[in-house]
């Protein structure tokens, strides 16, 4: 019978990690270009680049566009049939509800800033943009 | 990056520089990240930890020794991080990762690989020095002292892990599989 020896083990041991390795650090990347722009990396402090998943970027982003967008008089409720006016009411709280709940958001992950930034003793700077 | 352009990072990243200390932290972070995450942790978790242990390592900068490579001090850091992360002692044995489900990413790149077999078949500190020896590239000295534990434990630990995984490991097959594990477990009395 042909026993396997000790060093194949460790041999496929390395081969195997270097799989993961190769795979995950694609997915890593992949998942970095889904959600950065590419642009502002080179030019972001190092603190801001290691921090972007725990910094929330989509928040203050996603607040931007639905503040843009209850401000677009294009998306503006228009004369209705009176059967949907009651849902024109509803969109609005529901809109009011999604924007106020954005702002808290973008509360929280500037408040995290702060902290961070005291944490480093940025004083400030490294999030100011 | 060789050791001496790590080591010239370091020393400008000590001095102050933080473009000195992006580049430390974007050679390490996807190590970092594969390390947290095979203990179990979701990529949102690990990347938390791994953040928490970037930002300590940055503060005690200064306090860093080239005693140990930097690696070893940041996977020292990292693991720290990761236990008070989720409020758990260094090196836990129940709770610490292994017995959870593996992020979907990670499953997928499991799958017919050996490292899938010893995260079934080895315990949650056995299976990470393991990883940190053979995947890392950390040897028994720096593995003790990333793990807390002392030189003998790693060296027993890692012998005992090797015989449980060749019972079942065949050299010249694509891999062994979730199937093999369990008839191997069925087998073995």
């Amino acid at each position: 019978m042909n026993t396997p020896r000790p060093d194949h083990l460790e041999q496929r041991l390395r081969r195997d990690a270097e799989r993961i390795a190769v795979s995950a650090d694609e997915h890593f990347s992949q998942r970095v270009s889904n959600q950065l722009n590419p642009p502002h990396v080179s030019t972001r402090p190092p603190v801001n680049r290691l921090s972007w998943w725990a910094w929330g970027i989509a928040a203050p982003a996603a607040l931007a566009v639905a503040v843009l967008l209850l401000q677009n008089p294009a998306v503006q409720p228009g004369p209705q049939p009176a059967a949907l006016a009651g849902l024109d009411v509803n969109l609005d709280k529901a809109l009011a509800q999604r924007e106020h709940d954005l702002r808290r958001e973008l509360q929280k992950v500037r408040s995290d800033l702060n902290r961070v930034e005291s944490m480093l003793g940025l004083g400030g700077k490294a999030f100011s943009k | 990056m060789t050791q001496q352009q790590e080591r010239d990072l370091i020393n400008r990243a000590q001095a102050g520089s933080v473009s000195a200390f992006e580049a430390i932290v974007q050679h390490y972070q996807n190590r970092l990240l594969r390390f947290l995450m095979l203990r179990g942790w979701q990529q949102a978790d690990a990347e938390d930890a791994a953040q928490t242990a970037f930002v300590r390592a940055w503060q005690n900068l200064s306090g860093y020794q080239s005693k140990w490579r930097f690696s070893t001090w940041l996977y020292s850091i990292a693991l720290r991080c990761a236990a008070e992360h989720r409020s758990l002692p260094v090196g836990n044995t129940e709770l610490d990762g292994i017995s959870l489900e593996l992020d979907p990413c990670l499953s997928e790149q499991l799958r017919n690989n050996l490292w899938s077999v010893a995260r079934q078949q080895l315990t949650a500190p056995a299976f990470q020095a393991l990883w940190l020896h053979y995947a890392e590239g950390f040897s028994g000295k720096e593995v003790a002292h990333i793990m807390q534990r002392n030189s003998v434990w790693v060296r027993v630990t890692l012998h005992r892990a090797r015989q449980q995984l060749q019972k079942i490991f065949t050299p010249d097959s694509t891999g062994p599989t979730i199937e093999s594990v369990e008839q191997h477990e069925h087998t073995t009395p």
